[in-house]
């Protein structure tokens, strides 16, 4: 019995891809794909309007996080985020565990 | 920095699979130095953590390389021993396993999700795309890259 749980990295950067990024999140954790997103650049300020989304998502254990140089670069910091900030580091760890990495980049 | 073309070696000489390999391909294909160096970060950061990364600089991006950040990234990749290749590459011509992440411009979202399957590669247009179905098959394909 495997006991691997197929895992899907979402690197958003661009703004435009941002609700599509969020709709294929829920879309796989409906079927029961470990989640997880980050956010840089110029998506970052698309956050505050998705925050309904996002703490949905949040809610069903999907690991949001966000780039503190990106957020810092836009005057956000994480209560205006209202998620974690992080770093490159996050970003690659993310992909690391990754079985399938969608870069909407 | 090598100059390599995508199928090349970094130093030049006949192409090959060794080549290519790698864990994660960053393929700029950019104009805007702001996205330039955004990737270049993220391409450090990947390397940084152990994975094997390849840059791939594609044509609009090579043009306003002289960006003093971008060239100080640049060089920190080839003394980190990252290839840097300079064109953009087809899909298909990417590492098999490799995570890719492709880098455009900010604008709007027109793109479409490279699957590939075996040896063939097929796309999927994202904008209609019906999210449980796009799911569906990224996890199923072998590899798959927003393009």
């Amino acid at each position: 019995v495997s006991l691997h749980r197929p895992h899907l990295a979402l690197v958003v950067s661009r703004l435009a891809d941002l609700d599509a990024a969020l709709a294929l999140a829920a879309a796989a954790r409906a079927r029961a794909i470990e989640v997880a997103m980050f956010f840089m650049s110029e998506a970052v300020g698309g956050i505050p309007a998705r925050r309904a989304a996002l703490d949905a998502l949040a809610d069903d254990h999907v690991d949001l996080c966000c780039c503190a140089s990106s957020a810092a670069a836009l005057d956000m910091d994480e209560a205006s985020i209202g998620m974690v900030l992080g770093s490159q580091d996050d970003h690659a760890a993310m992909v690391d565990r990754a079985d399938r990495v969608l870069a909407f980049t | 920095v090598s100059e390599a073309t995508p199928g090349e070696r970094p130093d030049g000489t006949a192409a090959g699979a060794a080549a290519l390999d790698c864990d994660t391909a960053v393929v700029i294909a950019a104009r805007d130095p702001e996205r330039i160096r955004e990737a270049l970060r993220a391409a450090l950061g990947l390397g940084l953590r152990g994975a094997r990364v390849a840059v791939w600089l594609g044509p609009a991006a090579a043009a306003t390389s002289r960006d003093a950040l971008i060239v100080r990234a640049l060089a920190t990749l080839g003394q980190l021993g990252w290839p840097v290749h300079h064109g953009e590459p087809a899909p298909e011509a990417l590492p098999a396993g490799a995570q890719i992440e492709r880098w455009t411009d900010a604008g709007p979202a027109t793109r479409i999700v490279v699957l590939r399957e075996g040896d063939a590669v097929r796309t999927l247009p994202l904008d209609d795309a019906d999210p449980d179905a796009l799911v569906a098959a990224v996890m199923a394909a072998d590899g798959a890259a927003v393009w």
